[in-house]
């Protein structure tokens, strides 16, 4: 006799694999996850830019004593590409503020310098702004004391620490650039996280669909007829994980030709979060994910009455879904909190907490392999329990059953 | 020979098929019939093993009947379904494989069963392109394909043109003849009359006919006759034994006659007063009811104590 559970599978794999939506996703997906990521940081990037180009900002002189100031900010201010000019009209320079030729003014007086702008919140103004004034009042105090100006630049030079970062087998470590290191470290677990949340998401609701669908048309009755609900249900949820399985190798393929080129083009690195284990853990978390939520999904579908009916039940399966996104950062900032602790280890949170955990790089390793066990033992414990709620939910219908209800199946 | 013994299945504390004993045997068709909620489907559900039997067994040519048989039955539920988005090719490879068929075996029989249908053309067209009726007998020759030993058909006219009708009545009747049982469910009467050699009624999960259609016409027709006289056959609603009666033309009636007397007294009363009268008899003709007839008599009856039908579940 052939396996039927194999035959159910290949079914549900074909019905996938062959649709115009699966091809689209597979080979655009990472395209489009790139561009979600890239458009935001071009568009931020253009716009400080843009500031550099057209930046102009007014001085008003109140007191000639003070012209040495507005030299120096002139100057120092053509290095970031602004253009400050010095103006003895405080009206023109308010009507011009206002109309939103400059971007504001200063005003300098004997005893203060004032900046006045319609924007008083752009920071980056500010802080610029700021730091030639001040540079320049300490130069004058110094200089007061009989210091010359490259004495004192000399002796005010502040000290930036080199950070480097090492590992098990580099011990002088690769310096590092900060900005980057830390994009990484939350970016590239986020990514991970919102991934294995989506595709779990995906594909379990693409299984309670299915199921809903064969017991809404009736085919249920037909293939009842000729294979048993357990083997209904695990060549249903194969087979769907294996186009997912496809899809995501495919992807994490992509990525790895990606790396490689631009590691070949450009030199750089691979950070340790972009680690080739890192995407092993990412298989491996979908895979106990999507066979853990697969198979509530599948009961969720069999006790559903038609698609609406499956939205309302699946909404708990969802939640928990959803809640680990929402903790993502703290998990990520803080791998080995108590909280951290307890959603990586409870089972229906625990692969998109783990996974993110791991990724930090930050946590005892022997957690992984305790983690994976532990979630497999619990998959195994849900598949039971789903195929008991299968086994009564398919046959069952005219009418939407609550949890209640559902639950007193499994006695 | 399909044999059920016993067969019980209670929903908590509903007993939706009570010890039902039946045999069906190969080379015939075997009509079950009986009002919504009688226990049909179950009955169909449990010995397919969908549904878990509570007590009893069935039996196939003398061995148990188990889980690993499901590749000798074929299932037309009659609430259609099959798979619209897909193509009809696919759709009953899919379902031949699944009753553990070749491909080799399954594709030549695919196709001579869908060139037998007139729908060769529709083979690699999805189902949702297919007319209610097409669909109908895709769905038909998807439980035949695998050539199973037991055939359930759930009302496998209903839906067709009379030509599609006729077509799947000559494969039923090959099948028949091939020594398939095939178990027939319908609520149309007249189908049952003309097509089965058996009849099974269910009621309430219990049988309470079980024969060939002549027989069951014997058993429940006996006390209908019809009357023709040389003159005017209305005083006959006046004599003592006549329970029902209705006159159809001026000398032909038809009566019923009430329980505890039959045909012997009802010639021997009508000759006696036609003589008093001068008329004589032209003919007295036993009536032989429908099965329609029988089945609304019967029905009739158990929903009047029951109060109301319960839905089938």
């Amino acid at each position: 006799m052939k396996n039927k559970t194999l035959v159910v599978l290949k079914h549900e794999f074909n019905k996938i694999v062959k649709t115009k939506t699966f091809i689209i996703m597979t080979i655009l997906g990472p395209f489009l996850l790139a561009a979600i990521m890239i458009v935001p940081m071009y568009f931020s990037m253009k716009s400080v830019e843009g500031k550099a180009e057209s930046l102009k900002i007014g001085i008003y002189l109140a007191d000639s004593s003070q012209e040495v100031l507005a030299e120096v900010l002139v100057e120092e201010s053509t290095a970031l590409g602004w253009e400050l000019f010095i103006s003895k009209d405080r009206e023109s320079l308010y009507t011009q503020a206002i109309k939103k030729e400059i971007a504001g003014y200063l005003t300098i007086e004997a005893d203060a310098v004032k900046y006045f702008t319609l924007k008083p919140g752009d920071f980056s103004v500010n802080t610029s702004l700021q730091s030639i004034i001040s540079d320049y009042l300490i130069n004058e105090r110094l200089s007061a004391r009989g210091l010359s100006y490259e004495e004192v630049k000399t002796l005010t030079q502040a000290y930036s620490l080199p950070v480097f970062k090492i590992s098990e087998d580099n011990e002088t470590g690769v310096e590092s650039d900060e900005g980057m290191e830390f994009a990484l470290a939350i970016i590239i677990p986020m990514i991970f996280s919102l991934m294995i949340y989506m595709s779990i998401l995906l594909y379990g609701q693409m299984i309670g669909r299915s199921v809903v669908t064969e017991k809404s048309s009736k085919v249920v009755d037909v293939l009842l007829s000729s294979v048993k609900p357990n083997q209904l249900m695990m060549g249903k949820i194969f087979g769907v994980g294996l186009a997912g399985m496809l899809q995501y190798s495919i992807w994490i393929f992509m990525a790895l030709v990606a790396l490689f080129v631009t590691k070949l083009v450009f030199g750089f690195a691979i950070p340790a979060q972009i680690a080739m284990s890192n995407f092993v853990y990412l298989g491996i978390y979908f895979v106990l994910g999507y066979l853990l939520y697969g198979s509530l999904f599948a009961a969720v579908g069999s006790a559903s009455e038609d698609e609406q009916h499956l939205g309302q039940l699946s909404l708990p399966l969802i939640l928990f879904l959803v809640v680990p996104i929402t903790l993502i950062s703290a998990v990520i900032e803080n791998p080995n909190s108590t909280l951290s602790l307890v959603f990586g280890f409870f089972p229906l949170t625990a692969p998109l907490v783990m996974l993110s955990r791991i990724t930090t790089g930050e946590i005892p390793l022997w957690q992984i392999p305790v983690s994976i066990g532990s979630l497999a033992l619990c998959i195994w414990f849900f598949i039971t329990l789903s195929a008991k709620i299968f086994k009564t939910g398919i046959l069952m219908s005219g009418k939407n059953f609550k949890f209640r209800e559902i639950v007193k199946w499994l006695r | 020979m399909l044999e059920a013994k016993k067969l019980t299945k209670n929903y908590g504390d509903f007993c939706a098929v009570d010890a039902l004993d039946f045999k069906a045997e190969r080379g015939k068709i075997v009509g079950l019939i009986g009002p919504n909620g009688a226990g049909k489907s179950t009955t169909i559900r449990m010995i397919m093993n969908i549904l878990d039997v509570d007590s009893g067994e069935i039996i196939l040519d003398g061995q148990k009947f188990t889980a690993s048989d499901s590749d000798k039955i074929g299932y037309l539920p009659e609430e259609r379904g099959l798979y619209k988005k897909q193509k009809v090719i696919d759709v009953l490879y899919f379902l031949a494989e699944l009753k553990s068929c070749s491909k080799k075996d399954a594709l030549p029989k695919i196709d001579y069963w869908l060139e037998r249908f007139d729908l060769l053309e529709w083979k690699d067209k999805k189902i949702d392109a297919l007319s209610k009726g097409m669909a109908q007998k895709i769905q038909f020759v998807s439980t035949i394909v695998h050539e199973p030993q037991i055939l359930f058909l759930d009302e496998p006219f209903s839906g067709l043109d009379p030509v599609s009708s006729d077509e799947l009545l000559s494969v039923m009747n090959e099948l028949k003849n091939a020594g398939r049982i095939i178990l027939f469910s319908t609520h149309v009467m007249e189908q049952a009359e003309r097509v089965c050699d058996q009849i099974i009624m269910l009621d309430r999960g219990k049988k309470i006919l079980d024969g060939s259609v002549s027989q069951i016409k014997k058993q429940h027709g006996s006390d209908r006759f019809s009357i023709r006289l040389d003159g005017d056959a209305s005083f006959i609603e006046e004599l003592s034994i006549i329970d029902s009666f209705s006159l159809k033309e001026k000398e032909i009636c038809l009566v019923s006659l009430k329980t505890g007397t039959d045909a012997n007294d009802l010639f021997s009363v009508i000759a006696n007063e036609s003589k008093k009268q001068n008329k004589t008899i032209e003919s007295i003709t036993r009536n032989e009811p429908s099965l329609h007839d029988i089945f609304v008599k019967i029905a009739g009856k158990s929903i009047d104590e029951s109060g109301d039908v319960k839905n089938e579940k």
